[in-house]
């Protein structure tokens, strides 16, 4: 498997100006993404997930968003810098999104097939003829586990989890590298959350696609991804591996804070540990560390300086707690 | 919202200023299509009677039968949706059924029909326009009802014993309000428009009385040698309507619980 | 689709016995009689009386409403009591007028406002969107027949350009029409720059963009027929009173017209051409209606398959 680079987002910053003010929504965000992997972006609402997505495909709101410094390289071509017409070709064809709620992701008035040809249309590099795309577009269908002679049929007349695999096939409709799906199970049934997932999981695997999975939910990530990074009030606070975060011997006290909110099946508890407050008002940020006001651990530092990263192997945790003792970088 | 204000204190004082019968109604051939003076500020109409004046007056007739129209509407037409709404089954069928072939008339084609039964008059014109606007009213309330009709506190009142018609006037109303004051403000304008519009056709008011659509039907004979005849009372519809409107869109705007923060 | 179009005229059978029993019962609340019409101020009673009796007019309300339902599927709608010539033929020799003037505004209306909509939605508090939307804003509030006269004052009178009244060609109707569109194109244009903000604002249009659409692709593909959905329901409501409206826009421009043909029967309190008016002009705009209704279902495919 080629293992290089795919995507690495370096301090990343995005502010939404509106006229009353402006919203911090993400703060100096690094990340990185080899060809063929899996990464699990984590967090409650609100903290920077789909606004990281979306800046990755430089799609943030008209006029009130605007990434304000670092830089997203992409395959070589720095994302921030690229004019529109040269976001377009990237767009479904080399990175491509599925949305959260597959209810209203699809045109209601165009007919499923068109809709998975019109990527084909629009970054035919391929010659591909009008035949070759319908063909195309039947064998992604079948890909998704829909028989191929429904495509005339609108998206009204699927149900939720058939329209999630429409988004799918229209997603993976020209191969493309990187794949971000932004908690595409959420609006599902349970079980068909399971079968939408595990079928993202096969797909992923037999076309080589990386994939950056957005959720608030841990136990997908565990099922299928292979990096994790958690964010809280758009800073990534911890990231490594899914060893490094699930084998639970260091951790940020956010992210232990989030496995106590799952119920766990082995250690039998009266009830789960919800973590308490809420997120910080994003136009007014709390000093120092941005999670200090919520944390069980909170010391006096915590108050004034924001912490710096704390790092074993592949392992990084952005904490006081850690970096205190040594093992400092930066 | 100003410029309402303004056209309801017109309304209000112009009795003070003017005689009704000295200025308004009759006539003064001495003083035909004048051109605007300081005596006379919009000029005089082809009878010698002051514009202005006329004008000023006309806002009363207008506005007049703008409420009246608008209220009895909304209480017929209301009555009718609410327990259309309220009890629906066969009652609600057969209403809204009655109600389609109504709404099936071009509106002002019903108010002519009406009139053309009836005879003019401000009275009939009143019934006329009535009877064209209470469909519309019936289909409003009763669809502002029936997202209400199972909400839990209406629930709760029938569980507790609560008279009907106390549910669907005390609970069920005034969660409708909102909406249906925003309708009646634009619906004041659209009723103002279609009198003036019957009138303009002599089927409403009848010269010499001073309404706005009237004195356009006076004036459009003169339409050659004082435009302005036709011009002053247009606008002064133009500008009741167009007050509404945007009064209506800023209560709009007001009582829509998405925008409010 | 075929399905949905009979249904949706079998339905207009109960709609058009309905109109006609409720125009007819408004009609015999008049007091006019067509004997005394007929026969002229002269006549004793005894002979308006025998006038009457002929005619059937003494008959029991039930009987006169199933004669004339039954005459007016015939395509009968009676005979008109001051001139004795059929209604049916009257109106017919007037629809020519009052269906082109129909027509060509509606036209006009779909060729200005969606366009215009369109751009003032693109351009969200340009110049373009701020002007033509307080543009509209007036002219939503002007009486059309006010808007008629002011365009006679203006292009007839003024600049002598068009002429002012009547309806011999083309040139006739050209102020009439713009003069009948106009509020309806203010109305049109809002509601299409409301409903495209909305619809670009939705998540499909984000997986458009997210495909690597061009913006006027999206807009063309994808934004356009979404919009149209509620635009096409508002624009059937307005023919409505655009049908209304051409009553009073023939009275203005003096135009022979179905319209004027009412308002002079009105006046000679000819009621069955009133009535066989109202009715002709109540089908009309079920015909319309039906016509929105069926172009909606092209629209939208949830109709379509339903």
């Amino acid at each position: 498997m080629d293992n290089h680079m795919l995507l690495e987002l370096k301090d990343l910053e995005v502010v939404y100006q509106t006229d009353f003010e402006n919203v911090y929504a993400l703060n100096k965000v690094t990340l990185s993404l080899n060809a063929g992997e899996t990464l699990g972006l984590v967090g409650e609402t609100g903290a920077g997930k789909t606004t990281t997505a979306l800046s990755i495909l430089k799609l943030l709101p008209k006029n009130i968003g605007k990434i304000t410094g670092g830089s997203i390289m992409f395959d070589g071509v720095d994302i921030v810098k690229a004019t529109e017409g040269e976001m377009r070709k990237i767009r479904g064809n080399k990175i491509s999104m599925i949305f959260q709620d597959p209810m209203t992701s699809l045109n209601p008035v165009i007919p499923v097939g068109e809709q998975i040809a019109e990527s084909l249309e629009l970054h035919n590099t391929q010659g591909r003829t009008a035949a070759e795309i319908e063909q195309r577009v039947d064998q992604m269908l079948e890909l998704v586990g829909i028989s191929p002679n429904r495509k005339t049929d609108f998206p009204h007349q699927f149900s939720g989890g058939m329209k999630q695999r429409v988004v799918i096939a229209i997603a993976l409709a020209c191969d493309p590298a990187l794949l971000i799906a932004d908690e595409p199970t959420t609006a599902l049934d349970v079980t068909i959350q399971a079968q939408v997932l595990a079928m993202m999981g096969e797909l992923k695997e037999k076309l080589n696609t990386s994939l950056i999975l957005i959720t608030h939910d841990l136990g997908i990530v565990a099922q299928i991804c292979d990096k994790v990074a958690v964010m809280y009030a758009g800073e990534i606070i911890e990231s490594g591996t899914m060893e490094d975060v699930f084998s639970r011997i260091e951790n940020h006290p956010y992210t232990v804070g989030l496995f106590g909110s799952i119920p766990n099946l082995e250690v039998s508890t009266l009830r789960l540990a919800p973590i308490n407050g809420l997120m910080p008002d994003p136009t007014d940020l709390p000093k120092g560390c941005k999670f200090h006001p919520r944390c069980p651990k909170c010391m006096d530092i915590c108050k004034t300086e924001s912490p710096r990263v704390y790092e074993t192997g592949t392992h990084q945790i952005m904490c006081h707690l850690f970096t205190q003792e040594g093992n400092v970088i930066q | 919202m100003v410029i309402f204000i303004l056209l309801v204190i017109i309304a209000l004082i112009s009795p003070m200023i003017y005689d009704y019968n000295t200025d308004i109604v009759t006539q003064n051939l001495r003083n035909r299509l004048q051109p605007p003076t300081s005596e006379h500020p919009l000029g005089t109409d082809a009878f010698g009677r002051d514009v202005f004046a006329r004008i000023a007056y006309g806002a009363r007739v207008s506005l007049l039968i703008g409420f009246i129209v608008v209220g009895a509407s909304l209480v017929i037409g209301g009555f009718i949706g609410a327990i259309a709404g309220y009890f629906g089954g066969i009652l609600d069928n057969v209403l809204m059924r009655i109600m389609d072939v109504f709404l099936a008339i071009p509106q002002i084609l019903l108010a002519i029909a009406v009139v053309a039964a009836l005879g003019p008059g401000i009275t009939n014109l009143i019934i006329a326009l009535t009877i064209s606007m209470i469909p519309a009213y019936a289909r409003l309330l009763r669809s502002l009802i029936l997202p209400l009709k199972d909400a839990e506190y209406v629930e709760a009142a029938k569980a507790s014993g609560t008279n009907t018609w106390k549910i669907i006037f005390g609970h069920l109303l005034p969660n409708a309000m909102g909406p249906l004051i925003v309708n009646s403000t634009l619906a004041v304008g659209k009723t103002i428009v279609s009198a003036a519009g019957m009138s303009f056709l002599g089927l409403g008011i009848s010269p010499p009385n001073p309404e706005w659509g009237a004195m356009l039907s006076e004036g459009k004979e003169y339409i050659r040698y004082a435009p302005n005849l036709v011009l002053y009372p247009g606008m002064a519809i133009m500008l009741a309507v167009l007050s509404l409107n945007l009064l209506g869109d800023g209560l709009n705007d007001a009582l829509d619980p998405r925008l409010k923060q | 689709m075929i399905k949905y179009i009979i249904k949706r005229l079998i339905m207009m059978i109960p709609v058009m016995l309905g109109i006609t029993l409720l125009v007819f019962t408004i009609m015999s609340l008049s007091p006019g009689d067509p004997g005394t019409l007929i026969l002229g101020p002269m006549a004793t009673q005894e002979e308006i009386d025998a006038k009457n009796q002929e005619l059937g007019f003494y008959d029991p309300f039930f009987v006169k409403y199933f004669d004339f339902v039954i005459n007016a599927v015939q395509g009968d709608l009676g005979t008109s009591w001051y001139n004795n010539q059929p209604v049916t033929r009257e109106i017919m020799n007037r629809f020519p007028v009052t269906f082109k003037l129909t027509i060509y505004s509606i036209l006009l209306t779909v060729i200005v406002s969606i366009p215009l909509g369109t751009i003032a939605a693109l351009k969200q508090y340009s110049i373009i969107d701020n002007v033509s939307m307080l543009l509209a804003l007036f002219l939503a509030s002007m009486p059309v027949f006010w808007l008629g006269l002011m365009l006679i004052i203006i292009f007839a009178l003024n600049l002598d350009i068009l002429p002012a009244t009547g309806n011999e060609n083309w040139k006739n109707f050209i102020l009439p029409t713009i003069a009948l569109a106009g509020s309806v194109i203010a109305v049109i244009s809002r509601m299409t720059r409301v409903t495209m903000i909305e619809v670009l604002h939705m998540d499909y249009i984000r997986t458009a963009r997210a495909k690597g659409a061009t913006e006027g692709r999206v807009v063309r593909k994808h934004a356009i027929q979404n919009t149209l959905i509620p635009v096409v329901t508002v624009l059937g409501v307005n023919l409505g009173i655009m049908l209304g409206g051409t009553v009073l826009i023939e009275q203005v421009f003096g135009m022979a017209g179905i319209g004027t043909l009412m308002i002079n029967a009105i006046r000679t309190k000819d009621i069955p051409l009133v009535m066989g008016s109202v009715t002709f002009l109540a089908l009309c705009f079920s015909i319309i209606n039906l016509l929105v209704d069926i172009s909606y279902g092209f629209i939208d495919p949830r109709i379509k398959t339903e």
